[in-house]
Formats: C-alpha cells, structure tokens, sequence
C-alpha cells in the first residue's frame, strides 16, 4: 500500500483505508485578483480587446462582448469568485476556443486555491 | 464458516436494491453522517483502487464519494461484502465541486444545513471492500468519505 494509506486493528479486525483527512472546508471562492492572476498576460490581453464595444460589430459580437464586460464587473463588484458556480464554470470554459486555448478553463477552475489566494 | 455466519444460517446480503442518492456540497454532508473523510490519493483513469478493506466482522453504516473540483468526470465506487460485490454504481458526469453519490445510506443538503442523513447498515462477517474509481487520472481530486464499526 502507498503513502495514501493507513492500517489498524480494531477490535480484532484489521483495516486499510485511506488515510490522508480531507480538507475541513473545501475553498471555492478565490479573491478577484487572484482569478485575473491565473490567466496569462496574452489571455488578460485578448481578453480586454474582445470585450471592448464595437457599434459596428453585430449584434451577436456585440452581445459576446457585453458578456465578458458583464462577468468583468460582476467579480469586481464582489470581490470573489466562487470556482464551483455553475455560471463561473460555464463562461470561462466557454472562453476556450477564443481568449483561452482548449485545456485552460480546467487549469484555471480546478487548480486549488492557496492560502494567498482564498476570499 | 465464520461464527456470525454459522449463527445466523449463512445468511448474505445479495445486492442493494435502487440507486444511491446524489447531492451537492457533500462536504457539508459527511460530517452530519458522522462520517470520516478520506483523500482519494493518485487514482489512474477508470481504475479502481482500494478505498477501505476491513478483513474481520462488523458493520458498515455510510459511505460516499465526490469530486473536490470542478473538473467533468465520473465517479464510480464498488462495494464488496463477504466476497458478494452488493453494489457497483458509476455517477453520471459530474463537473460541479463537491458533487457526488452516497453509496450506501443517503442524505440530504439543503444549502444551509444537512436536513436529512440515514443510515443504511450492511454487516460484514469476513470482510468488506469498497474500491473507488474516476473517469481521469488524478491525483487528490475526490474524496472518500465512510462510517463504520467492528464487532468484538
């Protein structure tokens, strides 16, 4: 058995379970700074161009952008972003395929958040 | 044949009948089943790897597994009582943190507090066995969580 592992008697029975205690508390809000952190500067960058407004855009690049502008303030406004919410979920791995490269809403979402990053 | 089955006729517990129930914020809801909780440690895709083995005589009351992040994946546990594999359930995808089953008892989070948590308790006179599996390789990104009891 690995390092995961602990084994005991018990009262005449012996038991292997895992032995490594879960967290108490499992963070899932991370301060605001600290989610812009987790992009690179490129990303940050394509980010804030792809939400600038653009009048003669169409009305669906118009709506996209809205979007990002939205989600902007919404986690500046709250200090926090929780990495489980549905809605977190889904918009920044819609941003793969356009801000993000494929694989990089699972590096930002599912990377645990340190002591310096939690709210 | 061991003594508890010797006494109680050979009786063994065949298969549990219907599905596990499955909940949010299951870290909110191990510990209101009195359960302990249990880092899943390096798991390789779609393998199951031993959870708890008990080789003896008791009682197992509770047991769940969730995933600690966001990441899309199925869980699956399997439980093994006296050699009978009792039940073998894999999640649909899961992709929200904290998210899972309870393979064996139930209980439910209402998203302020447990409401609700039972047991289901399954005796073992030999042994007992409840191996976990993910859909991908990882490492620390479910959680185990049990409650059970050995006889004298």
């Amino acid at each position: 058995m690995s390092d995961d592992y602990q084994t005991r008697t018990d009262a005449g029975s012996v038991v292997v379970v895992l032995g490594r205690a879960a967290p108490s508390e499992t963070r899932l809000r991370i301060k605001t700074p600290a989610f812009w952190d987790r992009f690179t500067n490129a990303e940050l960058v394509d980010y804030d161009v792809a939400m600038q407004h653009d009048p003669s855009a169409s009305n669906a690049q118009q709506k996209a952008a809205a979007r990002l502008r939205i989600f902007r303030r919404d986690a500046s406004d709250a200090g926090f972003v929780n990495l489980a919410k549905n809605r977190v979920v889904a918009f920044v791995q819609g941003l793969e395929g356009g801000v993000l490269q494929v694989g990089r809403a699972a590096t930002i979402l599912g990377a645990a958040i340190t002591d310096d990053e939690v709210a | 044949m061991s003594v508890l089955t010797q006494f109680t006729g050979g009786e063994r517990l065949s298969s549990i009948v219907g599905a596990p129930v499955t909940s949010s914020s299951m870290q909110n809801l191990y510990p209101a089943a009195g359960a302990t909780a249990a880092l899943s440690g390096a798991m390789t895709a779609a393998t199951l790897k031993t959870a708890l083995s008990i080789t003896g005589r008791g009682r197992i009351n509770w047991a769940a597994i969730y995933c600690n992040d966001a990441t899309a994946r199925t869980l699956r546990m399997k439980i093994t009582v006296d050699g009978s594999v009792i039940r073998d359930t894999t999640s649909a995808s899961i992709s929200t943190a904290n998210s899972g089953f309870v393979g064996l008892g139930g209980g439910f989070y209402n998203g302020t507090f447990a409401t609700a948590v039972f047991y289901q308790p399954v005796r073992f006179g030999e042994s007992l066995l409840i191996e976990i599996a993910s859909s991908v390789s990882e490492t620390d990104k479910a959680t185990f969580a049990y409650a059970y009891e050995v006889f004298v």
